[in-house]
């Protein structure tokens, strides 16, 4: 087998503050485990979906593996290189290799110069299409690719509608030739009909170009249709990690199914059946100390007992290639 | 249902325009629905299609200017006309017979308050507790919308609260006024899905236990599905879909809502889920609405027929059941062939 694109090992990323002294007497110092202890792999050409709750830590981890976010510990491979100990020219590298698509392209366009100029932009900073000339060719074509017109190219972000800005988004991300793709939400934004046709065009261009992507997104819908394999976090943690069809029929943590049964929708009511179970409560914010599974003050299982508080539920594997963090479950 | 009787809510040709930089935008553009007691109405569209509009004229919450009510627009709850009333009556309305619970639970809350000291303002005013009563009043409301620990809550700042705690507190506040009816706008678009789940629970529960009626506008079928008795399906400023809930999201009779079905992402439990079908553009500029039928341009099933003058809002038998397409004139046409010419 050949080496996957993108390796994680044991990442920790973690956010805190020294106490220290402030005019209304000492501030306490904490430290919030924003991503604690994640391994997994990409294969080149794959789409690893990543799921969770808000304040899981599933935006972290992406900017972490692409060293936007420095992690505490462990390690992020890319084609097998330590992305935290590269050189300054070998990063400039790694971010023609590697780019990020955000949720809102409202607030991560710069809003005073033209999409085109935003494109174009790209090019410049990484030197790629030289002259002038040459560039708007480029422009023009990047446009073209995500589905919009040369006369896109001179209006504002303000001037383009929602999902237009998106397509700009992709072909910022796109105009460098990137291997390797880390969206962020990125159809979170949109109204459902517009959320298609970006799905639609990034689902394309993935396999045209071959992408290899981490696709985060609190949808599991969405991230049914566009993943490959999909990978479930709570807490700072992986809880589960499956090939997409093996994931949705028979998801095997708790929290996964508890997931998949509170979406809305009639198409699952009348499967889901009286026995819907709810979460209670909130997820854990990160600051408290847990000692066992992070899962276990929500988790509907009915044999949880004191060994899930016990220690911290490792991945282990159950059927070929789908893992579990679960004592009671895999 | 009895045509005599008056219902909760009446709008009638509701028509709101605003003064934009580009013109005149007719936001909303001659909506008409109502909502009877105990009952759960979804509005649905896409994002710019006039359901928050609609929502916030209801209540007397727009900015006029630049927004402007047009003269012919009617909306009574109760026989009573809500357009042009005085004050001091609205004030009364609102917040006690008609409450509102809004999407972002962070802004519409007061951040200097606390949480608890806020609910009871609205028992105050709208019930004429004294400050004692209002206090034990509060807490038995925030027990009863899954708030645990209420002396703890009563006292919390709306940021020391989770996003779904503090949903949670707004649908207490609403509760308040014991209203007969709860408008709720995307009140669960900001929160997670098994935290959505949980609201949606409650909101379904307060119906259940008095008889409240809601109006709930959302982007999201799935939410509309989970909670509505029926549903009012918007596009571009006006209905173009009615009918109880298993009616419009099991047979739609309109290519918007159609459209908007297959273009929704589903989880399946087995397989591949089917490949999307986006609607293809945007929705037209509120400045300039088309003379045509408003979703020519998107529709997938248009044909010459649609080319002509735009579409009227037609019964498809029941009048409670109706659409706002050129095509629909087939579907009644197969209904009565169906039922022997049961209809006309």
């Amino acid at each position: 087998m050949t080496r996957p694109l993108v390796e994680v090992q044991d990442l920790e990323v973690q956010f805190g503050r020294r106490s220290r002294a402030t005019l209304s007497g000492v501030g306490r110092g904490y430290t919030i485990n924003a991503v604690a202890g994640v391994s997994f792999s990409i294969a080149r050409g794959e789409t690893l979906g990543l799921v969770g709750e808000s304040g899981c830590g599933k935006t972290t981890l992406g900017r972490a593996v692409l060293g936007l976010a420095r992690h505490s510990s462990g390690r992020v491979l890319f084609a097998g290189e330590d992305v935290s100990a590269m050189t300054p020219e070998e990063a400039r590298e790694f971010r023609c290799r590697a780019q990020i698509l955000f949720q809102d392209p409202g607030s991560s366009l710069n809003p005073r110069i033209t999409v085109g100029s935003s494109i174009e932009e790209v090019l410049a900073v990484h030197g790629l299409a030289g002259e002038a000339p040459t560039r708007r060719a480029r422009r023009r074509e990047l446009l073209h690719l995500v589905g919009l017109g040369d006369e896109h190219a001179d209006r504002y972000p303000h001037e383009v509608s929602a999902g237009q800005r998106q397509r700009v988004g992709i072909a910022r991300a796109l105009a460098v030739e990137p291997e390797f793709l880390v969206c962020d939400e990125p159809v979170s934004a949109l109204d459902v009909s517009v959320q298609a046709q970006v799905l639609e065009l990034l689902m394309r261009l993935q396999a045209e170009l071959g992408l290899t992507c981490l696709f985060i997104a609190h949808d599991l819908a969405v991230v049914q249709r566009v993943s490959d394999r999909v990978a479930v976090m709570y807490a700072g943690r992986l809880v589960e990690v499956g090939p997409v069809r093996a994931l949705y029929r028979n998801p095997a943590h708790p929290y996964t199914r508890a997931l998949l049964a509170a979406l809305p929708g009639s198409e699952t009511k009348s499967a889901r059946g009286p026995e819907r179970r709810m979460l209670r409560g909130d997820a854990p914010g990160g600051l408290e100390t847990i000692g066992g599974c992070a899962f276990y003050t929500r988790c509907p299982h009915p044999s949880k007992d004191e060994e899930c508080c016990e220690s911290v539920p490792q991945l282990g594997e159950g059927a070929s290639g789908h893992f579990v963090a679960c004592a009671k479950s895999g | 249902m009895s045509e005599q009787a008056i219902p909760l809510l009446a709008v009638h040709d509701l028509r709101v325009a605003f003064a934009t930089d580009q013109g005149v935008a007719r936001a909303v553009d001659g909506v008409s629905f109502s909502v009877e007691s105990g009952e759960v109405v979804g509005i649905v569209g896409e994002s710019g299609c006039g359901k928050s509009v609609t929502a916030l004229s209801i209540l007397g919450l727009l900015a006029t200017p630049p927004a402007r009510v047009l003269e012919q627009s009617s909306i009574r709850f109760a026989g009573e006309e809500l357009l042009g009333m005085d004050r001091a009556r609205l004030r009364e309305i609102r917040g006690g017979q008609i409450a509102i619970v809004f999407q972002e639970p962070m802004t519409s809350l007061n951040p200097v308050y606390s949480v608890g000291a806020q609910v009871a303002e609205v028992l105050r005013h709208h019930r004429g507790m004294r400050q004692n009563e209002a206090r034990a009043a509060t807490m038995a409301l925030f027990e009863e919308v899954g708030l645990y620990e209420p002396a703890v809550e009563y006292e919390s700042f709306p940021h020391q609260l989770s996003g779904g705690m503090r949903q949670r507190v707004m649908i207490a506040m609403a509760l308040a006024g014991e209203p007969r009816l709860i408008i709720a706008d995307e009140p669960t678009t900001a929160l997670d899905v098994t935290v959505q789940a949980q609201i949606l629970a409650l909101l379904a529960r307060v119906r259940a236990d008095h008889g409240t009626a809601v109006l709930l506008i959302s982007h999201d079928l799935g939410v509309i599905g989970e909670l509505c008795d029926r549903v009012i399906v918007m596009y571009a400023g006006q209905v173009v879909e009615v009918g109880s809930v298993s009616e419009v999201l099991g047979s739609p009779a309109h290519p918007y809502t159609r459209a908007l079905l297959a273009s929704r992402p589903v989880v399946v439990s087995d397989g591949d889920p089917p490949p999307l079908s986006p609607i293809k553009g945007v929705v037209p500029s509120a400045t300039a609405w088309p003379f045509t039928c408003r979703f020519l341009e998107r529709c997938p099933e248009a044909d010459g027929e649609c080319d002509g003058a735009a579409p009227e809002l037609v019964s498809l038998g029941d009048h409670r059941r109706r659409s706002r397409c050129h095509h629909v004139v087939d579907v009644v046409e197969d209904v009565v062939e169906d039922t022997a010419g049961g209809l006309r």
